[in-house]
């Protein structure tokens, strides 16, 4: 009962730090300010929705 | 304007075997459509019915195809012409949105034109003001509010993923445009469209016409074989489908502008 | 000034392609940018053109980043392709709707002169659609010619008639600069001399001193990068 959520929130953990990689990554591997901009816009909605759930379960 | 005028003409002559192939597709679907002889008008109509949607919904798809071909143009570096000339990047993204949701909008029309001879074969003759919403505000609604929206998404895409062609980042940035798309338009609101799509003021028409056709009871008033279609009047969908493809074809146009390679 | 690069970098992620170089591009001249593949010519050429911005360092083309003074370049790059439904016909009109500086009867004489067929470039030969854009670049009445490696997969006589065009349509106050691996055809054309090696600027010298020096640009090419 109590791991459950525990293992939810590792996944999420897990999710939030490969997101976070990705943007990192992206950040960096454009000149284009446009791209950067939209690449946060979309990474920082996707963990968003990854936190969402998170904040509900605590 | 000249350069407007000589980028759709390079768009007519680039996919016109696109548009072509799209637009005489509509012979197949009306081939399709009355091979149907199913018993009872009801089944009969709602497999056809199935059939135009699934014909629009694949119209949207090959049309997508076709504007995301600038994606090969850009890996073969054919687009260097375009992209080199002072000819501001906003005309580039609105000559290839225009040429395809003009394509679209053909297609479109045929299909209102199959539906309403669908209808008229089922036995309910439209009156002249229902034919034209059929015909005309359908199509031009359905291009409006979710073709339009969808081409300048694809723009947007091919031309977010180029901006890291030179870094082998392409699939990334797809994957995380693909992902955070549908989760930006639920956190701002715009998937809300859908609860005012006009298939829900006509679902109560065709409900009505299947049970008069079954002998059963009916909410509908007036004579069984006339059948008005609700009048498309969705204001609030069309302005923001327009201002989100305004937003779409500006981001696009910058991705143009900022481009590298 | 023509065009300048102040000390500039281009980095591709951890891949150096030009490091700390600084050239400058009077008016009037014609440069012939020599290297080994992967030294840095194309990245170079791609700078100047607007395609590629600095990691750091400055480029400018008549005082502005290239990017905004885009009509008064031409850019001809090694690997661009041309769409395969367009004829020279097509090409025409494409190049008059999307430039204000191109003009249609030199076009017309440099397809003459270029030999080039009037079919669609999908059924041209490499060389034929070379020979096409050369033509489409060519009509064009620019400050700077960029031109990357114009005489790759050309013929010995086909290479002929491209220089001898490049020499008809230059004007005195337009600048060429041109990547080249065919340098024999070519050196007679150049009056200055860009080297590099390895992303770095190893030699810039005018061709005239070199000839007075009783050395070919060949062999000086062989000498400093051999």
């Amino acid at each position: 009962m109590i791991l459950a959520p525990a293992l939810l929130s590792i996944m999420q953990i897990l999710l939030l730090v490969v997101l976070g990689y990705a943007e990192y990554r992206l950040w960096r591997g454009t000149s284009s300010p446009t791209a950067r901009i939209l690449s946060l816009l979309f990474s920082g909605t996707i963990a968003w929705a990854i936190i969402r759930p998170f904040m509900f379960t605590l | 304007m000249k350069g407007l005028h000589t980028l759709l003409w390079r768009e007519y002559r680039s996919s016109r075997g696109w548009a072509i192939g799209l637009i005489g597709s509509l012979g197949l679907w009306t081939w399709i459509v009355s091979m149907i002889n199913n018993e009872g008008v009801e089944n009969r109509l709602a497999l056809r019915s199935l059939i135009i949607t699934v014909a629009f919904a694949i119209g949207v798809i090959v049309l997508s195809f076709m504007v995301g071909r600038l994606h090969t143009e850009i890996k073969h570096d054919e687009h260097r012409t375009l992209l080199l000339s002072p000819i501001p990047g906003y005309l580039h993204i609105v000559s290839r949105l225009v040429f395809a949701v003009g394509v679209g909008l053909i297609y479109a029309i045929g299909l209102g034109t199959l539906t309403w001879w669908v209808f008229s074969q089922a036995g309910a003759h439209l009156g002249a003001s229902s034919i034209m919403q059929l015909v005309a505000a359908f199509p031009a609604f359905g291009i409006v509010t979710l073709l339009m929206p969808t081409l300048a998404w694809v723009l947007l895409l091919v031309l977010f993923a180029n901006a890291y062609r030179l870094s082998h980042l392409t699939w990334i940035a797809v994957i995380v445009m693909c992902a955070g798309t549908p989760v930006s338009l639920l956190y701002r609101g715009i998937n809300g469209l859908d609860h005012h799509l006009p298939v829900w003021t006509t679902a109560p028409g065709i409900t009505d016409l299947f049970n008069r056709l079954a002998g059963m009871p009916t909410q509908g008033e007036g004579s069984m074989l006339t059948m008005a279609v609700p009048g498309v009047v969705h204001y609030g969908d069309i302005v923001g489908a327009v201002l989100l493809t305004g937003l779409l074809v500006f981001l696009a146009a910058r991705l143009w502008e900022e481009m590298e390679g | 000034m023509l065009a300048m690069l102040d000390d500039v970098t281009k980095l591709y992620g951890k891949n150096c392609g030009l490091s700390n170089l600084t050239l400058d591009i009077p008016e009037g001249q014609v440069i012939g940018l020599l290297g080994v593949n992967g030294s840095g010519k194309t990245t170079l050429l791609k700078l100047l053109a607007g395609l590629l911005l600095p990691t750091r360092g400055q480029v400018s083309v008549l005082g502005e980043p290239p990017r905004r003074v885009r009509s008064k370049l031409v850019f001809l790059g090694e690997t661009d392709a041309i769409y395969r439904w367009m004829g020279p016909t097509d090409a025409g009109y494409l190049m008059s709707g999307l430039y204000p500086d191109f003009c249609p009867q030199r076009y017309l004489a440099l397809l003459d002169s270029l030999q080039v067929p009037t079919r669609r470039a999908g059924a041209m030969s490499k060389g034929e659609r070379v020979r096409l854009r050369l033509a489409m670049a060519l009509a064009r009445e620019a400050a700077l010619y960029i031109l990357d490696e114009p005489l790759g997969g050309i013929d010995l006589a086909a290479r002929e008639r491209i220089l001898q065009s490049i020499v008809g349509q230059w004007r005195a106050d337009a600048s060429i600069i041109l990547s080249t691996h065919a340098i024999a055809e070519a050196e007679g054309l150049f009056d200055r001399v860009v080297l590099l090696k390895q992303g770095s600027l190893v030699l810039d010298a005018l061709a005239e001193e070199l000839r007075e020096r009783g050395e070919s640009v060949k062999s000086t090419f062989l000498e400093v990068l051999g």
